[in-house]
This record gives C-alpha cells, structure tokens and sequence, in this order.
C-alpha cells in the first residue's frame, strides 16, 4: 500500500495556539486589574495631567544632548506636550484616567476574545459557534482603542482646560484636538470579514457532518 | 389525462430513509470492518457511521472504493425502502 506523508508548516501552530490564549489571558486580567485600579489610584492624587497641543504647534525644540559628533543634532518634533495640574477635583481626576481605561478595557476584551478563539483553533474546533460572534466583539474592540480612546483623550483635554480656565481666544493651547488614523477602522473591517468567514465555514461544517 | 407525481421534498429534518446494507454485505463477502476500512482508506469509525446509518451523505469516492472492495454495485449497498 502506498504511504504518502506531507509535511506542512502550519502556523501559527499546535504550541502556538496552546501557549498564546494563556498569555492573552494573562494580558487581558492584568489589563482588567488596571482599568480599575488606576481610577482608584487617581482619586487619591490631588491633581492629573492630560495631553495637550500648543496653539503655536510647538514647533522643533532643540535637545542638547552630551555626546553627539559634530554635525549631528537631536530634535523633538512632537506636537503635543504633557499639562499636569496639582490641584483638580475628584470628578477631573478621574476623569483624566478615562482614556486609558478605555484602551485598557479594548486590550482586555480584545486579548480575551482572540485567547478564546486560539484555544478553539487549538481544539481543533475552528468554526466554533461563538467564534464569529468573537472576532465581531475583537472588531469593536478594536474601534474603542483606535477611535473612541481619541476622542475621549480630546474631550477630557478640553474638560481640564476648562476648569483651569485656559481655553478660548488667546489661550496657549489647542482646546479640542485629535488623531484619528484610519489603520483600527482597516483592521476592524478585516475582522469583520474573518467573522463572516468563520460564519460561513460554520455553515459548510454542519453540511459536511455526517458525510463518508 | 395523467397525474403528475406528487413533489418528493427531502426530509425536513435532514435525516433521509436511505438504509445501509454493509453488515450483510460483510458478512457474505467473510470480511471484517477492519479489513474493509484499510482497504477502502476510510476510517472504521466512518465506516459503523455509514452501517448504523447515521451517515447523511457519501462521497463518489468512498462509493466507488466501497463497491471496488466489495465487488459490488451501488444499489447492493443501498436501498430506500417505500414511504410510510
């Protein structure tokens, strides 16, 4: 009788989807933890800091740094600068975490939604029910950290301006400013491609089971 | 004036009236699941799927290396007995 053997690299492979849902998980408790921990924690500070732009674009700034050759030089041409204030209310501190909760609330839910689905794969059970259903909650995870953190990071900004009354004409900083990249919004319609996929390949199984 | 035949619909609920004659096929032919299975590359496993029948569908493939191995033709393996 003859014997063939193939001999297929597979990725991301049996160790691969064994070790990465543990590692997700890992990421996606410590990343819970933090979500509620770092309000917590921010409501004991008596002040907070938020991310602001200066209304003259602040430009390149010069970095004297020691033990540069000559002819080289080192700039920072970042646009955005770090504001902290000492003294904020309890509300505005909390506040100031927001963002940050929310990207840590997308990693958890992200991390924990792609752990379950490697450990599907693992099974050997790909086309899961629930998985369709989980790459659709990644999707939006997805969107919460690339979109909604943003905006979120934007609006805080203007609400600790406001209290510290350094927003309107003449003000020193930008009061409402954000990035949006289109890259979450990419990767968000791909995983919703790969959910109607695995939707689909559900499908085919269930036509197949039974079959000699 | 002929009647036409009443529409035959598949069954609703997938399962189908096919029924499997291997078991007496095995028996007259002296082989064993076993054998047959490494005969036709089909697991033994699918193989009691197909006899019990609880198989819903076949391939051509395994159709054809099940009569092959059996020296047999498709109708010896299956029959649908009459409705109700």
């Amino acid at each position: 009788m003859f014997c063939s053997m193939s001999t297929q690299l597979r990725f991301p492979g049996r160790t691969g989807t064994s070790v990465v849902p543990a590692v997700l998980l890992v990421v996606a408790v410590v990343a819970l933890v933090l979500a509620v921990a770092l309000p917590i924690d921010q409501l004991t500070q008596s002040g907070g800091s938020v991310t602001v732009t200066p209304a003259d674009g602040g430009g390149e700034r010069s970095l004297d740094v020691a033990g540069l050759p000559e002819g080289v030089s080192v700039v920072d041409a970042t646009a955005e600068a770090r504001l902290t204030a000492s003294e904020l209310p309890a509300g505005l501190r909390v506040l100031t975490e927001l963002p940050t909760v929310f990207a840590l609330l997308a990693v958890a839910v992200g991390a924990w939604l792609l752990g379950r689905v490697l450990s599907t794969v693992h099974a050997g059970h790909p086309f899961d029910r629930r998985n369709p259903g989980r790459l659709a909650g990644l999707a939006a995870a997805v969107l919460l950290g690339g979109l909604v953190v943003p905006l979120t990071e934007g609006i805080v900004t203007t609400a600790v301006l406001d209290h510290l009354d350094l927003v309107g004409p003449g003000s020193a900083f930008l009061s409402f400013e954000t990035t949006l990249s289109f890259v979450p919004v990419g990767v968000a319609l791909a995983l919703t491609a790969a959910a109607e996929a695995f939707r689909r390949g559900r499908a085919l199984e269930d036509e197949l089971e039974g079959t000699v | 004036m002929t009647r036409r035949p009443a529409a035959v619909r598949p069954e609703e609920d997938g399962a189908s009236r096919v029924a499997c004659h291997l078991d007496r096929l095995l028996e007259a032919r002296g082989m064993t699941l076993v054998e047959l299975s490494d005969r036709v590359g089909v697991s033994v496993v699918n193989l009691s799927v197909l006899k019990n029948d609880r198989a819903r569908a076949v391939r051509f493939s395994t159709l054809t290396a099940l009569c092959d191995a059996l020296d047999c033709q498709p109708g010896d393996l299956f029959s649908v007995p009459p409705q109700g």
